[in-house]
């Protein structure tokens, strides 16, 4: 009766082993791949967000580069070409002492 | 072992077998089958990125509300490389690429008949559509990798400042200006390596584990790209009406050094400094040469007397029109006598003899002190490469007529930026202060080093300064009958016109030096600026030369820097 009672234990045990190898493995294997997978995507995105920021690198180079040709072009010649006239006889206004009071 | 358990054991195994064939399968795909195309991919993102790929900080200029612009970045693009073997109709694919890129039909053709060679570059720097045209063409043998490299949006905009990356042997390295200057920290550790994005990880966490290294960083120069500009476009139209050798223009901030731009005309794009014929336009003189720079001496000279109480500006002498020592006859530039003139007029007029006489009051020893003060015998520690210390050795000499000609700019050479920090001691109360173009350096990691004021000492009472700022408020006012004199806003100012020496000999004729240094408003200036010009034509003084472009800027200083009325 022991022997029979310990042989069922035995089964049972190895089953539970068994099951649990399984388990393991599969778990082990989706985890894997998951993470591979997540790895892939964050890759791709990565490239693809660095493309993104070197377009609008490029962008920003094109704005500076028509900033600097703008900054030659505005000058006192341009100004007075566009109808700027200067001012003649300025006057300024003061106040003596401070304004502010604590 | 039951029936049961050994099915299962023979269900596991058949499964981890199917696994390993598959994994095996897989293998035999990506390391046999398609070895050609992910060895390029590889080759491409990892080795073939260097050089072409490189990292590198920016340099930035800096507006006067805190904005950055670019003044050096990295461009990306992309080059078109060849392998000759697989090219089997080059006349086809000349043509057809020909349409779409500029290439050199004779390079390109010695390229390709390299049939042993298994890798031909043809172009660089194509852009993105320029790249997808190539690629549409589908042509067996033409390849396309990613490079990029440094750019200079602003062209030639402070290009003696910023300098350029160039190769020295295979290294790419910062050559001139802050590029080399800054090299170590524009470029970091990782200097020109490119890795992929797993390498790079793998790199991380090795410099972790070796306790980190170098951040590169980017650069954050004082320059104003918008006073620049205009300092540039002035000094450039006065270069070129007067057909001069050579023009320069600084403007600094005289009680902190910051300096907001600094031109030197001609220069050059650093963009393509490789087509650049004369490599002496890299050099950047403002440090780097060394001038006798006459009249403009004779402030620096006064100020000296007036500080030890030796003279005041009312003090007189009998002005001959020339003076003799040493059995060598030292003239006015116009050998004409004034009789009886105080230090005003000394400075209105511009009288070596008056210069000469403050010299002689104060003494030869104090007035040898104050040169070495005035910082003209060593650096001013720009952080600038190249600078070199002035040449004061004559006064060593027992001769008095070196220490005469001294007195009035002549025997003693100095570098323009030791001139403009020993000039600004008169706008600040009378500390020399250590010049700086870079504001501030951002590393990657988020730390910021900005650049503190430096006060290297004090030369002069703040007392005595005051009374020199309003003795060269009279002298800018009364330049050219006072044409120039600007309402509301008092201006300290001085001209210098010196010969231009060569092998230790004075030229004769057109050969000068044209100095100009002013500052606004006088008793509380918000800039100095210094402009020079070497050998201009059909002008004799600088009071003619320079004070029309001087005038210029300093209203559009003080429009830019809505500077208040101070008179």
């Amino acid at each position: 009766m022991t022997r029979i009672i310990e042989k069922v234990e035995k089964e049972e045990a190895r089953r539970k082993l068994f099951g649990l190898l399984i388990f393991s493995a599969i778990l082990m294997i989706s985890l894997y791949m998951y993470f591979m997978s997540v790895t892939v995507i964050k890759t791709v995105e990565r490239k693809e967000n660095i493309m993104i920021i070197q377009g609008l690198n490029s962008d920003n180079q094109a704005l500076e580069e028509s900033y600097f040709s703008i900054l030659n072009k505005f000058n006192k010649d341009y100004a007075y070409s566009l109808g700027f006239v200067d001012q003649k006889n300025t006057d300024f206004v003061f106040k003596s002492g401070s304004v502010a009071k604590r | 072992m039951r029936d049961g358990s050994r099915t299962r054991i023979k269900l596991v195994g058949i499964l981890i077998f199917l696994f390993g064939l598959a994994l095996l399968g897989r293998l035999f795909y990506l390391q046999i089958i398609k070895h050609d195309y992910y060895s390029d991919k590889a080759n491409a993102q990892y080795i073939g990125k260097s050089p072409q790929m490189f990292n590198r900080g920016d340099i930035y200029f800096k507006k006067k509300d805190g904005q950055l612009i670019s003044g050096a970045t990295i461009k990306n693009g992309f080059l078109v490389a060849l392998i000759p073997k697989q090219i089997t109709n080059p006349e086809d694919v000349y043509n057809k690429i020909s349409k779409i890129i500029d290439v050199d039909r004779e390079n390109f053709f010695k390229k390709i008949n390299k049939k042993n060679d298994p890798y031909e570059e043809i172009a660089h720097r194509l852009n993105e559509d320029e790249k997808k045209e190539i690629e549409k063409l589908n042509i067996d043998g033409l390849r396309l990798y990613p490079e990029s490299w440094r750019y200079y949006p602003a062209k030639n905009l402070a290009a003696n400042v910023i300098g350029f990356v160039g190769f020295k042997d295979n290294d790419l390295l910062g050559r001139y200006g802050i590029e080399y200057k800054y090299d170590e920290v524009l470029k970091g550790e990782n200097g020109n390596n490119n890795v992929n994005f797993f390498a790079e990880i793998l790199s991380k966490i090795k410099k972790e584990l070796k306790g980190g290294g170098n951040e590169s960083g980017s650069v954050v120069l004082s320059i104003d790209p918008v006073v620049q500009s205009f300092l540039e476009n002035t000094i450039q139209k006065n270069f070129d009406n007067l057909k001069a050798e050579q023009a320069g223009g600084l403007i600094i901030d005289p009680k902190t050094g910051r300096i907001i731009a600094m031109a030197i005309k001609p220069d050059f794009d650093p963009n393509n400094y490789s087509k650049v014929k004369d490599q002496s336009l890299f050099v950047n003189p403002m440090v780097e040469n060394i001038f006798e720079m006459g009249s403009i001496m004779k402030p620096l000279t006064i100020a000296a007397a007036i500080d030890q109480n030796k003279i005041t500006p009312q003090t007189t002498y009998f002005d001959k029109g020339y003076v003799d020592i040493d059995s060598r006859r030292l003239n006015n530039f116009d050998k004409k006598g004034r009789g009886k003139v105080d230090m005003q007029e000394v400075l209105n007029q511009s009288l070596n003899t008056g210069a000469v006489f403050a010299e002689q009051q104060l003494g030869h020893e104090k007035f040898r002190e104050y040169i070495k003060n005035y910082g003209f015998g060593s650096k001013t520690e720009i952080d600038l490469p190249g600078e070199i210390a002035g040449r004061i050795s004559t006064l060593e000499s027992k001769r008095d007529v070196e220490f005469a000609t001294a007195s009035f700019g002549q025997n003693i050479a100095v570098t323009p930026i030791a001139m403009i920090i020993a000039l600004s001691s008169l706008a600040n109360g009378g500390f020399i202060v250590r010049p700086h173009v870079v504001d501030e350096i951002k590393y990657e990691n988020g730390d910021i080093v900005k650049t503190e004021p430096k006060i290297i000492k004090q030369v002069l009472k703040k007392e005595t300064t005051e009374i020199l700022s309003g003795m060269l408020s009279k002298v800018y006012d009364s330049i050219l009958g006072g044409q120039f004199k600007i309402d509301h806003y008092s201006v300290s100012a001085k001209t210098g016109t010196a010969q231009m020496t060569k092998d230790g000999k004075y030229l004769e004729g057109d050969q000068n030096l044209h100095t100009f240094f002013g500052y606004a408003p006088s008793y509380n200036p918000k800039f100095l600026t210094f402009l020079f010009l070497i050998n201009p034509q059909g002008v004799r003084f600088a009071s003619v030369s320079l004070t029309p472009p001087f005038s210029d800027i300093t209203k559009f200083l003080i429009n830019y820097y809505e500077i208040p009325p101070d008179r």
